[in-house]
């Protein structure tokens, strides 16, 4: 079976696989209602203060296994409903920074300089259709660039990479991600040697478990799940209450400003904000397919490079156009880059990759990695098949960002008057319901809080914690790499200076880590 | 031999980290909400109070009931024969997740409301109603531990 064959076969999972209901004579696939499901909260949570894509996926993802249960079947609608709710939340965000001067994500925090000033001088409309433009046009080119690049990518990594390079590969990235994420190296690192130590409690080839410290509980290993949403979701509600705490109340009257003037985005417009959405989806594209940098930087990047080459008459910061064009491509290009290491290395970027692999785990039947895209003769290789139905996903996903989206966005203005202290503690519950709803065990609701609290000192000592949960999914993985390696290479304890790819790899690591030290040094 | 590896680079970085603070006579970059200081320490001990509070009320209330019930008409039942039925499936979810969100609302804001106590009624309703009814293989907690 060829590539093509495997691509129909995947457009056709998604579009008449398990169909729902009937429009006309066209049936409708439960996939695609999963996709619109997800996208529509996608678009609110990402509107919601507070919240955002992360958390839609967390809470969904328990009760998403539930339905579809564990079966390779569940796959296509977890999976697009996940997709929905990226891409929604993408464009969500962008909404109170632009009406309320409050970023719905924190990737929306630059939308705020020019998007409020817009606002204020009854540009609203115009300010939302703007960022709704520059958004959908940076997503969609960083998912051709993603249904483009990853296959070939994979197959390169198959061809040329043996269990040895695989292995100082990981190690590459890990360094990489712990280097460039957060204000400090050496704390990068430590995050991720953390979370590499959790990760291999209660594992091992022993015939007892590893760190278990004599509890059965322990010994089965720390679930997954409480790891991730407790690090990521327990920890930023438990520092967000906090900083609720520790804020006086302040009740600010919402000022309503008269809306003035056209709202439309007419093609004048679209010429002068195109320059600047092309360079910041090539900027978000590229950040994105880095594992472990983020849409912030992204955004930040794109709106100083569009700072730089700007002429107009209206300042960057005073309500320029171009300055939500270029930041809101940018933060939405990293989207779809996001998923080139996933699928084609098997490492997630960023967060919402982790919970892509997580519903892949929790599930069983797709392992993203290199293997993905490995042609079988005369043999369907069901994980390509469901590769090429998560790429029709994203272009379906994109096609009801582009139609329906700007709609729906307009909409979700009403979402700032959610108050956020109120929300969070419903959010704490939420996310305990979900992690025992999926492992029916008291012990994970404490390991879920114990890893929330973890994530809370973190935060307060500015350490990310987007290395320690990348480094615990990938920490078992890395060392099953290395065993076969150390095997392959016949118990050779120097396998990973073997061969000059792998020597390179290494290399590369030490080189990340030393150069960003000392750039950080330079900085300080 | 994956943990120790991992466990001395744990220390080396630590290390490090302790040199680079050291020799780097910078004041600290963060800002005052992301400091470790005594104010966090009380908002945490307030906090790990009230889930502490909540999950006792989760774990023993469906019991407590069933004991409570046992006293008045001298059976001897357990929870584990009830875990399936109204209200005792519900009311440890009920109450420790009232308590869960009305408290912690009530902690950040400083003050109760019956606003909050609502909420909370309305949140909980809704959370119980997504994760139970329409599924027959979800637990709530804290049923699947008995």
């Amino acid at each position: 079976m060829g590539v093509l064959d495997h691509i129909w076969l995947g457009i056709l999972a998604v579009f008449t696989s398990s169909p729902v209901f009937s429009i006309g004579d066209v049936p409708i696939s439960i996939t695609i209602v999963m996709v619109v499901l997800g996208f529509l909260g996608g678009v609110l949570v990402g509107a919601t203060p507070g919240l955002g894509g992360p958390f839609a996926m967390a809470i969904s993802l328990p009760i998403l296994i539930s339905i579809f249960g564990f079966n390779s079947d569940a796959l296509l609608p977890v999976f697009g409903f996940l997709v929905g709710i990226m891409k929604g939340s993408t464009i969500g965000g962008a909404v109170p920074a632009i009406l309320f001067n409050t970023p719905g994500t924190p990737d929306s925090l630059m939308t705020t300089l020019d998007g409020y000033p817009m606002t204020q001088r009854g540009k609203s409309g115009k300010a939302l259709r703007v960022a709704h433009f520059s958004s959908v046009s940076g997503d969609t080119f960083s998912d051709i660039v993603l249904i483009t690049c990853a296959p070939f990518l994979a197959i390169w990594v198959e061809q040329f990479l043996d269990f040895p390079e695989k292995a100082a590969l990981i190690i590459l990235s890990l360094a990489f991600i712990a280097a460039v994420v957060g204000s400090n190296v050496w704390k990068g690192l430590l995050s991720a040697l953390l979370g590499m130590f959790f990760s291999y409690i209660g594992t091992g080839e022993d015939s007892y478990p590893r760190l278990s410290l004599g509890s059965e509980n322990i010994g089965e290993g720390l679930p997954l799940i409480s790891a991730v949403l407790g690090v990521l979701i327990i920890g930023e509600v438990l520092r967000a209450l906090e900083e609720m705490w520790r804020e006086t109340q302040i009740n600010k009257d919402i000022t309503r400003i008269q809306v003035t003037g056209v709202q439309a985005l007419q093609f004048r417009d679209i010429r002068r904000i195109f320059p600047f959405i092309s360079m910041s989806a090539v900027i978000g594209t590229v950040v994105g397919a880095l594992p472990g940098i983020g849409s912030t930087l992204a955004a930040t990047l794109g709106y100083a490079t569009g700072r730089k080459v700007y002429r107009g008459k209206r300042k960057f910061g005073e309500g320029a156009m171009e300055g939500v064009a270029a930041t809101e491509a940018a933060n939405s290009a990293v989207a779809g880059a996001n998923l080139i290491p996933v699928l084609s290395l098997g490492i997630p970027g960023n967060v919402s990759a982790v919970f892509i692999i997580l519903a892949a785990e929790s599930i069983g039947g797709f392992n993203p990695g290199p293997a993905v895209f490995r042609l079988m003769p005369d043999q369907i290789n069901s994980e390509m098949v469901i590769a090429f139905g998560l790429f029709t996903m994203m272009v379906f996903a994109n096609i009801l960002n582009w139609t329906f989206g700007g709609i729906f966005m307009r909409w979700m203005g009403i979402m700032i008057k959610i108050p956020k202290q109120k929300l969070l503690p419903i959010v704490l519950l939420l996310t305990l319901t979900a992690i025992y709803a999926q492992q029916t065990n008291m012990f994970a609701v404490y390991v879920t809080l114990f890893f929330g609290l973890l994530g809370y000192l973190m935060r307060k000592f500015s350490m990310s914690p987007l290395p320690f949960v990348i480094a615990y999914i990938l920490a078992n993985n890395l060392e099953e790499t290395m065993r076969q390696a150390f095997a392959v290479t016949g118990s050779d304890p120097w396998f990973l200076f073997a061969s000059p790819v792998s020597i390179s790899f290494i290399v590369l690591a030490i080189l990340v880590i030393f150069f960003f030290v000392r750039n950080q040094k330079d900085l300080g | 031999m994956a943990p120790t590896m991992v466990a001395w680079g744990v220390l080396f970085v630590s290390i490090a980290l302790l040199i680079d603070a050291i020799l780097s006579s910078r004041a600290p970059r963060a800002s005052e909400n992301s400091v470790m200081d005594a104010q966090s320490f009380v908002f945490l001990f307030k906090l790990t109070f009230v889930i502490v509070i909540a999950l006792l009320l989760m774990l023993y209330s469906g019991p407590l009931l069933v004991e409570f019930l046992n006293l008045m008409n001298g059976e001897s039942n357990n929870y584990r024969l009830f875990k399936g039925s109204m209200p005792y499936k519900y009311i440890g979810y009920i109450l420790g997740g009232f308590v869960l969100i009305f408290s912690s609302i009530g902690l950040v804001e400083n003050k109760f409301s019956t606003n909050g106590a609502w909420l909370s009624v309305i949140a909980v309703a809704v959370l119980t109603f997504l994760y139970d009814v329409p599924f027959d293989n979800l637990l709530l907690p804290p049923n699947g531990d008995y």
